[in-house]
Order: structure tokens, then sequence, then C-alpha cells
């Protein structure tokens, strides 16, 4: 069991949501949700040989920043020349362990960060209430990631796979997770009771 | 309550007749239908009056019938000047009319008509300011007058929200033309957006009397069909481009939203405003805009009167008279001000259906009911010259009046946008130039009037908007119009006036050319000295008749004068709009939930929720002295996480520190901690906090909380110049951190399982440490802000819960006990240290706050290094003191003033009780002859009392500094 998933951690959201919040998105019998992954593994690398560690772990490299490659190790996502962050891609799945070198060193995303993974037909309209980028398909395909300000916040939203399924991962400062947590419920609610409910889970 | 005034179908085609609706205007009930609008269903009831007019309360209805006018403002419940015309009916409404006394059928101010001759424009600038001071007086009275409707202060926000839209292409109208540009960028592939104000597609094809109806009928349904039907093609219906901004950024307004478009290209086909004509009394409710009539007739079935005049500009109005004959009114007369260029066709026509017709005339003047509540007959004159009548006159009777005399582009975006419009005299046309590359106009804003050019006009400009995109290579095919839409002087003053040239701001037109004489001779001066054109409408049907004034009264052309600018917004827009739903991040820390279950009251610090203290509301001061006294005397615990931290790292992070604080890191031992300041390129402290040094090439650096962001800012921005190998990272929210501070803090850190040995021996002041505290990785320092015994544990955010819950209950055999921010501000006080921002301002430099200490002046460089040199050189004006006062002085507050005999020589920057000490102390600036030690420092405080203050050393608590070193 890895540290991030060890009975210690918490994540900084929903179990301070009320269970009058909570019943306001029922499990959803068409598959929209919006999960909090902040405890999934995630790690991220930063300095001039990052790269070259991300590929000695034989994970294939985004040809250029803002850009996110799935794959069944790990989805690497390249926030800049030198600075990736890996995410995992399956729930309770380690990373692939990285060989560091010099000129090279972890970030602490993992805790730095939250964790929002968002699946919805309508996720581009929901994220167009809060975020100024086209997060629409062609604009935002797969494998892009745009470094933006969501709701007032600063994060990270890149659009890839996650169990086959085309989803956003919305990448937020801790501190304000719980706060946009509850900004894109609010944002959904226009959506709510339409063909999709959502659904929330969390630790 | 009963409706008496409608058609039948199918006229009507907005409204559902199988849906009635009840509401209240002025305390009576009406019925109206879903669909209506306020001011189509009062019509539709008979009630032509909606308000008072601003200045001479002379009762108004509705003008254009289509909120482009302030005839129509109305009181609806609690929200004033809402235009009645725009406002859907929902059925239960409680409307009133605006701006009376007494009733809107029997105002009591009605008397003003009378007094328009000892009110011209700009009496109050001239004639209220003399004897001196009289305007205070005046004021009240005058302001008591002003104002239109009533606000409802106990209002309950509603919610508002925006939302961002992408298209490829936004087009700004849905009548022909846009209609026309949406089908061709969409079939194209392009993504569009099409934007229309009012409920329904089509614009003037949904209303308007074509002369080729029949074409007129098949395009409408056509292009109708075929936009509702394109999937390339998004439809906001009831929704108005409130403005342009570069790069075509949109914001369209649409219910209780914002819509903040974003498109690649813009095509404006907002139509044109249709004109009136100026006459005496042409206000009179039952004169209206020929195409407001139309929308009566079509839009909602209503019966607008039952005998008819015609007052004519172009063959629009013509057409308008066949459809009110058609409808079967009785049109009394067609008044045509053109002597020549007339559709001959159109003229047989109306002939043909009894109508008389009368060619180079006017309308000279019209004559109302009792009150002026209704027109009821007309003067009509020859045209003699321009803007001159014959003496003879005929008087018609009638109930109602349709005039244009021509049409003005509906510029305003386009005006934002940079654009120029362009008046060619010769031939009373408009013309749009100077647009930007992305924007593009068509249609009758482009002044192309004829329908099939219209429509020409509107795959034209689509065409040029797909080139840019790369979507198309076809050559637009240029589009030519001839039809003539504009009467060249529609003006005929009269000389007992009441010519009204601005509805809004009831401006005539002697007050026009009255400004010219003063001096006004710029027509945006003419603006602001009549107010003609500020009014709600904005110069939707002032601004062409008044440059038509101004270029006469001044010897111009109207190209030469121009018209007044179009600023945003378009329409009204309310500060719910703009304001949106409102992102505030609130920030929390890991252990959030664990303060509020603990009885935690929180404030805002930075952007985080903290804990002010632990206790209610009621016991804030017993619960904040007690925290500090438990933390003197035993131990307590503080959720420090908002503390910012910046890690530092690299083989050139001692350099760039260096660089960065005034202190020297070159000799800065590892696993230490210690003191920094940063000072500004003026010299002036801008921030300060503690540097451990983790390795060789590895620094961890606290900052204040709400200062965190502006330090990694800071030292990102150098860098970008600096280049240095260095990497730096914000980490603040990385991890959770607590402190735990008090007498017997060293035994409650002892108490958890930890690999780091915690003893004073091998832990001393001002170390740092790393290890296992409790199964957690930490980072620990023991710093002392508070002035005792103290450890700050760092550990990784998604620990920090377990990690407050772990210590707590090591400290429970200690009874430790949490502490908040305003406890540690007493401590932090009472240990003499200062905050930067609080404590320091713009000004202050190390010398004034005794911190030369932190100056390290054996190194080369550090920023602000030689402005530091250069205001310490100078002569010192002031320094931050200590003061202490005995309980029961009154207290100072922060920034209450300290005084040098008549002047003020600084001010209170911290001061709190003591319970420690039980004295009041403080931190305040003071001439320098005052920070002698023992002297006084007198400070007024609330209601002007002085109070005289001892100055003291710093600290005032432990100054041999034991405690934190224990």
């Amino acid at each position: 069991m890895t540290l991030q998933s060890t009975n210690m951690a918490r994540s900084p959201i929903l179990k301070q949501l009320s269970a009058q919040q909570e019943n306001l998105f029922p499990i959803s019998q068409t598959g929209s949700f919006i999960i909090d992954m902040t405890l999934y593994a995630k790690t991220g690398l930063r300095g001039k040989t990052a790269s070259k560690v991300i590929e000695q772990a034989g994970l294939a490299l985004p040809a250029k920043p803002n850009q996110a490659i799935d794959s069944e190790l790990a989805t690497v996502l390249r926030l800049s020349d030198k600075e990736y962050w890996l995410l995992t891609n399956s729930e309770n799945k380690d990373l692939p362990e990285l060989k560091m070198s010099d000129d090279c060193y972890k970030v602490f995303c993992q805790d730095s960060h939250a964790w929002l993974s968002f699946k919805s037909p309508f996720k581009a309209d929901v994220m167009a209430k809060l975020c100024g980028v086209d997060l629409r398909e062609p604009a935002f395909p797969l494998g892009a990631i745009a470094q933006t300000v969501v709701a007032g916040s600063n994060a990270i939203i890149v659009h890839h796979k996650w169990d086959k399924e085309a989803v956003f991962s919305i990448l937020c400062d801790r501190s304000v997770a719980h706060y946009l947590w509850m900004v894109m419920l609010d944002a959904m609610d226009e959506f709510n009771g339409k063909e999709d409910d959502f659904i929330s889970l969390s630790f | 309550m009963s409706e008496s005034f409608r058609f039948d179908a199918p006229t009507g085609i907005l409204i559902n007749r199988d849906k009635p609706l009840i509401f209240e205007f002025e305390g009576k009930r009406y019925q109206g239908y879903d669909g209506d609008t306020l001011a189509s269903a009062l019509l539709a009831n008979g009630q032509w009056i909606m308000s008072r007019s601003f200045k001479y309360h002379r009762p108004r209805g509705p003008l254009t019938l289509a909120g482009q006018d302030a005839n129509t403002l109305v009181q609806l419940g609690g929200e004033p000047n809402v235009l009645a015309d725009r406002q859907l009916l929902t059925g239960d409404e409680t409307v009133f009319g605006q701006n009376y006394v007494g009733s809107l059928e029997n105002d009591r101010n009605a008397y003003m008509d009378k007094l328009g001759r000892f009110l011209p424009v700009g009496f109050y600038y001239r004639s209220f300011f003399r004897p001196l001071g009289i305007w205070d007086t005046w004021e009240k009275l005058i302001r008591k007058k002003a104002g239109l409707g009533v606000v409802d202060l106990n209002f309950q926000p509603e919610y508002y929200d925006k939302k961002y839209l992408f298209h490829d292409v936004a087009v700004i109208g849905a009548g022909a033309a846009g209609l026309t540009a949406a089908l061709t960028a969409a079939h194209a592939g392009a993504k569009v957006l099409l934007v229309e104000e009012n409920p329904i597609l089509g614009g003037s094809l949904s209303y308007h009397h074509f002369t080729e109806k029949g074409y007129a009928d098949y395009l409408y349904q056509k292009l109708v069909d075929d936009v509702e039907a394109h999937q390339n093609i998004d439809v906001l219906l009831n929704a108005t481009c409130n403005a342009w901004f570069v790069d075509n950024y949109l914001p369209i307004i649409q219910g209780k939203r914002m819509f903040k478009a974003r498109a690649k290209q813009c095509i404006v086909t907002t139509g044109s405003l249709e004109q009136h004509v100026v006459f005496r009394n042409n206000d009179l409710p039952g004169i209206v805009m020929s195409s407001a009539v139309e929308r009566m007739i079509k839009l909602y079935g209503i019966c607008p009167g039952k005998t008819a005049v015609v007052l004519a500009g172009n063959d629009h109005a013509l057409n308008t008279a066949l459809m009110l004959n058609e409808e079967g009114v009785d049109v009394k007369a067609v008044i045509d001000m053109r002597a020549d260029g007339v559709n001959k066709t159109l003229v047989s026509e109306l002939l043909k259906k009894d109508i008389s017709y009368k060619a180079g005339h006017t309308v000279y003047e019209a004559f109302g009911k009792k009150g002026n509540k209704h027109i009821k007959a007309v003067e009509v004159r020859a045209i003699v010259a321009k803007g001159e009548v014959g003496k003879v006159s005929e008087l018609i009777e009638c109930d109602l009046l349709c005039m244009s005399s021509g049409f003005m582009p509906t510029y305003q975006l386009l005006c934002q946008a940079g654009g120029k419009l362009v008046y060619e005299d010769e031939h009373a046309r408009f013309r749009i130039e100077n647009l930007p590359k992305n924007l593009h106009i068509a249609g009758s804003v482009n002044s192309i009037h004829g329908l099939e050019e219209v429509v020409a006009d509107g795959k034209k400009a689509a065409v040029m908007a797909l080139n840019l995109l790369g979507f198309s290579t076809e050559q637009p095919e240029m589009v030519e119009c001839s039809l003539k839409t504009n009467f060249d002087w529609p003006i005929f003053k009269h000389p007992k006036g009441k010519d009204f040239v601005d509805y809004d701001e009831d401006l005539q037109v002697k007050d026009i050319i009255n400004a010219t004489r003063l001096g006004y001779r710029d027509v945006q001066l003419v603006k602001r000295y009549s107010t003609v054109g500020m009014g709600p409408s904005q110069g939707r049907h002032s601004a062409l008749p008044t440059a038509r004034l101004v270029a006469k009264a001044t010897g111009r052309s109207v190209n030469e004068t121009g018209v007044t600018t179009a600023r945003p917004p378009f329409a009204p827009e309310k500060l719910a709009h703009i304001a949106g739903r409102g992102f505030s991040p609130s920030k929390h820390t890991s252990m959030h939930q664990r303060h509020q279950e603990l009885g935690a009251q929180m404030i805002n610090v930075g952007g985080w929720q903290r804990p002010a203290f632990y206790g209610s509301p009621e016991q804030r001061k017993t619960s904040v002295y007690d925290e500090a006294k438990h933390v003197r005397n035993r131990v307590g615990i503080m959720d420090i996480s908002t503390l910012g931290g910046i890690d530092v790292r690299g083989p050139d992070a001692v350099e760039f520190l260096n660089r960065i604080y005034t202190v020297n890191f070159t000799k800065h031992p590892i696993n230490q901690t210690r003191y920094v300041m940063m000072v500004n390129e003026h010299g002036v402290i801008s921030d300060d906090g503690i540097a451990a040094r983790l390795a060789e090439d590895y620094f961890y650096l606290s900052a204040p909380t709400s200062g965190v962001d502006r330090v990694f800012r800071e030292m990102k921005k150098w860098n970008a110049q600096w280049r240095l190998d260095v990497d730096i990272i914000n980490v603040t929210s990385a991890f959770a951190k607590v402190n735990v501070a008090g007498p017997d803090a060293r035994k409650v850190i002892e108490g958890l399982i930890s690999d780091i040995d915690f003893s004073a021996e091998s832990f001393p002041y001002l170390a740092y440490r790393e290890g296992i505290v409790a199964g957690i990785p930490a980072r620990v320092l023991r710093v002392g802000f508070v002035g005792e015994l103290s450890y700050e544990i760092h550990v990784p955010a998604r620990f920090g819960e377990v990690m407050w819950d772990v210590i707590m209950v090591s400290g429970k055999p200690f009874n430790l006990k949490p502490f908040g921010v305003l406890s540690q501000r007493i401590l932090r006080l009472e240990k003499g240290h200062f905050l930067i921002s609080q404590d320091t301002d713009g000004m202050t430099h190390p010398g004034e706050i005794d911190m030369t200490w932190a100056l390290k002046t054996n190194k080369p460089f550090f920023i602000g290094c030689r402005s530091v040199d250069i205001v310490m050189a100078q002569q010192q004006k002031r320094k931050l003191v200590a003061f202490t006062l005995p309980v029961g002085a009154n207290s100072p507050k922060e920034g209450h003033l300290v005084l040098k005999g008549d002047d003020i020589s600084g001010n209170v920057t911290s001061c709190e009780y003591s319970p420690t000490l039980d004295l009041i102390i403080g931190l305040a600036y003071a001439a320098v002859d005052q920070s002698e030690v023992g002297g006084q420092i007198p400070i007024r405080v609330d209601d002007g009392e002085i109070v005289n203050a001892t100055v003291v050393n710093r600290p005032f608590y432990d100054p041999s500094e034991q405690r934190q070193e224990l």
C-alpha cells in the first residue's frame, strides 16, 4: 500500500459536505460523475533531466508542454519544458518507480494539489461557467492540458482517459479544493435533472 | 379587465391566446396573454400612458415597442426602470408608472409642462450657484424631483451567473441579413453563434409589410427553418449583445446570465433604428414609429387605433399605411414629406384604397386630448423650404399617427469597435468605415435596405468572414442598394416649442440650438451641456436630429459635425449581470474541520479561513486572553499552515538568496534557521520570514500568510533577469504546519514517536531537523514567534489532520489547548515582533524599526542595497517605538495619531491589552526625539482625547530571551 493511500491521509473534500448537499447528487444512471481523486497516486518531476527519468521508467513523453499521454503505466502530464507530473490510471495502483538523477527532483504535487475527475456529456458546458478557456472538442482534444484559472483559482485541466472514458482531470491547489468542489456542484446544478445526474465520490 | 383592442389571429404571432395572464397596472387588473410584453398587454387594453416624462411630466406611451426608448420605463414590483416593451408578461405582476406625484393619469407635477420657458437647458448650472452656498439648499429640492422609480432597499439578491461561449463566427442580429450570414457560415463548416434580442428569429421579416410580400414571407419561413435545423448554429433568443471589445469579445445578456462570447469573426447585422419626425407635440401617446405599429399588429395582434395618419419620409411608411388599411384601420391620410422620389406603385395602391396622399407636406403640430393623454388630431402643412412650412394648414382628426423619417444604423457596437459613422449629406445616407479586420457588417446597419440586397449583403459578409477563417476562397460579391430611406430634414421647429428632439430628457429644438449659441459647437459638448443622448435610450433617436441641428447652426455638414459617441453598454444592464455569480476562493487548511469541531470562530486572513479564537463570540475577549495566558503558562497548539513556504534549490541557491534577502547565506549552516528580511528597490522593507537550510543547495523559506504570493512572484521575476541555476517552488499548500508553544511544548512533542531527538542539547533554538514524527515525514523548526519554547512541525498536507490529532492526544496530560490568530497577535506583540504591512508601511526603512542588524554589507549586492544606503543617510524623522499605558486608559487603536505639539509625528500600528503584563502595550511611529525610553508620546484616541503613553524598550516580555531558548 502506498503512503498516499494509507488511512492516515485525508482529502480536503466531501467529508465537510452536509448530508443534504450530498443528497443533491444521487448516483447517476447514465454515468456522469465528479470524483475526488486527491489521494490517488500522483507525483511530479522537475529539472533538466526530468524527461530522461520519465523515459527510463518506460513512459512515453508528450511532445511539448501542455500535453498529456495516457499509458498502461500512468498518465504523463508535461507542464513545461522541464516539469512532468504522473497520475496513476487505476485505483490502488502505484506509479512506476522513478530513478532520480542529478538536476532532477520531485515536486510535492501529491500534497499541494487536489485532483477532481469530471466526466459528463456537458463537461465543457459546465466548465464554461467557471473557466475562460474553450474546453470543447476540437479546441481541447484528448491529450490537451490547460493551465488556467477556474472560478478564480489556479488549476490544471487535463483532457484524458480514465478507465477508457474521456474525463477532465482538474488539479487545483489543495487549500481551495473544497471551495472548487462546491463551485463545480453549483455549476452542474443547471444540468442536473436532465438526462444525467451526477455522483460525487470520495474516500 | 377585458381586452378590446386585439385583432384576431393570424395577427399576434408571439401571443398564445389560449393562455391568458392577469396582472395589475396602477392598481387596476388587466388581462394579457402568454407572449405579451407588459406594454403590449397594456395596449391591448387601451392603456397607452405608461410613464411621465423626465422634466415636464408629460404623459408618454410606447414609441418603438422595441425597447429602444425610455417612454415605457415602469416600476415592476421592487424593480424600477423596467422596459415595459421588453419585459415579458408572466402573470400576477404589480406594475406602476414612474415619475409622477398623485397618479399616472393625474400627475400633480404636470404643471412643469407650463414652466418650460423658465427651465431652459442648463438652468440649474446657471441659476443656483449664487449666493455662495445656496446650492446646498437647492440640491435637496432638485434631487427630490430627479430620478425615476423607487428602489427596494430590502431586496434579496438573486442568482445571476456568467458563461463563456466560443465560436468561429458570431452573428449579432437575426434579421434577413443575419440569418443569411449565419447559414452561409454554417454551411461552410463554421461554428456559428446567432444572437437575437427578440423572442423570435426574423427581425423585420417577422412584422414588416414588405413591398415584395410574397418573397418576404417565403424568405422568412425558409431562413428560420434552415437556421433552426442547422447543427452548426447556436441560437440565443431574448439576448442582447451589449458591447464589443477587442478581438470580438462580446458580453451577451440573456435573462439572468451574461455570456462572455469569443468569436474569431463577428458579423454585425443589428439593423437600423427608425427615426422620428420633429414637430410640436410629437411625443403624445398615440404617436409612434411606423415599425412600432407593425409590431403591434403582427407580433401582438393589437389594434393600435381607429383613425390613423401616416407621416412618411420613405416607402416603409407607405407600406405601414397599407398594412393598417388591410387590418381595417381607417387611414385618413398619408402625409409624405418627400416631394419626389416616391414609389409610384405604392402611391397608386394607396389611392386605390381611397387613402388620401399628400406629397411635400408634414405634420406641423399634433393636438392632444385633455391633459395631452392621447393624440386627437394633427395639423398638416406644406413644406416650403428646409424645415419650413407654409401658412395654410389642414386639421385631420385621428387617434394614431405613425411616423418614419428614416433609419439610422444600429451602429453602437461598431462605434465601440472603432468604426466611424460617415453621413453622406447629399443622399442622407450613412456609411460605416474603419472597422477591424475580423468584424463585418451587413443589412440595413450597412445602409442596405432592399430585401434582396440585404440577403446578398448577409452572404457577402459571411464569405468575407469565411475567407479569413480559411473555410472558403470564394470572392465576395459587392452589393449596392439605391433604395433611399432617409428624408434629409425631418425637423420642423415650432415657435411654441415642445418639438422634441430627445424624448428621454425632454429636449426641444431650441435647447439644442441655444447650446450652440452659447458656444458649444462640438456635438460632444452639446451633449454634455444639454444632456442630449444621455438618457436611457442613449441617443438612439436624438443623435441624428441633434447632429443635423448642430450642423445647421454652425454652418457645417452633418458629416463634419459627426454624431455623439456610443459607449458600452448598448442597453442598460444590471450590476448583478456584471457581478455574476461571484467567485471568492476560500482557502482551508488540512485541519479546518478540526477547528470547526473545536468551536473556532473563523476569520479571513490572506484568503485563508483561520481560527480567530476558540469559543463563543460572546466570550471573545475572555477566550483570547485565556488562550494567550495558557501559552505563557502551559502549552498551546496553533495551525500555521497558512504560513507561506517556498523551496529554493539548485547550485546557485546561496547566490540567489544573497541577492533576494539582506542577510548573508554564505556561511549559513545546514539544519539551521535564521530570520530573513527583504527590502525593495526603494530601500523599503517589503517582507520577512525564516530561512532553513536543508542542504548545501536547498533552502526552505517561510513568508507571511498574505505575503507569500508576492514574495514568490518577486523571486520568479528577479530570476527571470538573473538566470541563476536555481529552482523556486511555492510549497505553501504542500505542507500542513502546526506550532506547539509554551513551557510544556517539549513534553508534548517528546510524547510522539519520532526519530528526532527533541532535547534542548540536540535540538536547540533556531535549529532545523527532518525525521519521522508519529509515522509521518516531517520538517521541524525551533523558532519562537510567540516568545516561548516552540516547535513548528511541517508535514505533507494529506497528513495534517492526523498530525493534529496525535499531538492533541500527546498533549492531553499537559492540558494542551488550541490558540488562534488573535491570541497569537498578543503574544507576538508582547515579544515585540513587528508584522510586515501592519507595523511597516510603504516608507519604512530598516533604520526606522531598529533592523539595521539584518543588513549585511559583507556581500556585494542585495535588492535595494543602494537605496537603503541613500534613505538611511538622510536625516531620520520617525521611529517605531514601543509604548505602554495603564489598564483603564482609553486604549489607542491602530491608526490613531501620535502628536508632537500641533503636528502629527506618527501613528499607532499595533495595540493590545497584554494579559501577561496587565498593561496596554503597543507599537507606534513617533518623531525620533520622542523615542527616548521613559519619555511620553501623546496619542489622540477616539473622541479626540489625548492619552500620554510611556515609551519603553522592546520586547515587553522576556527581554533576556530565556523562555524561547529553553
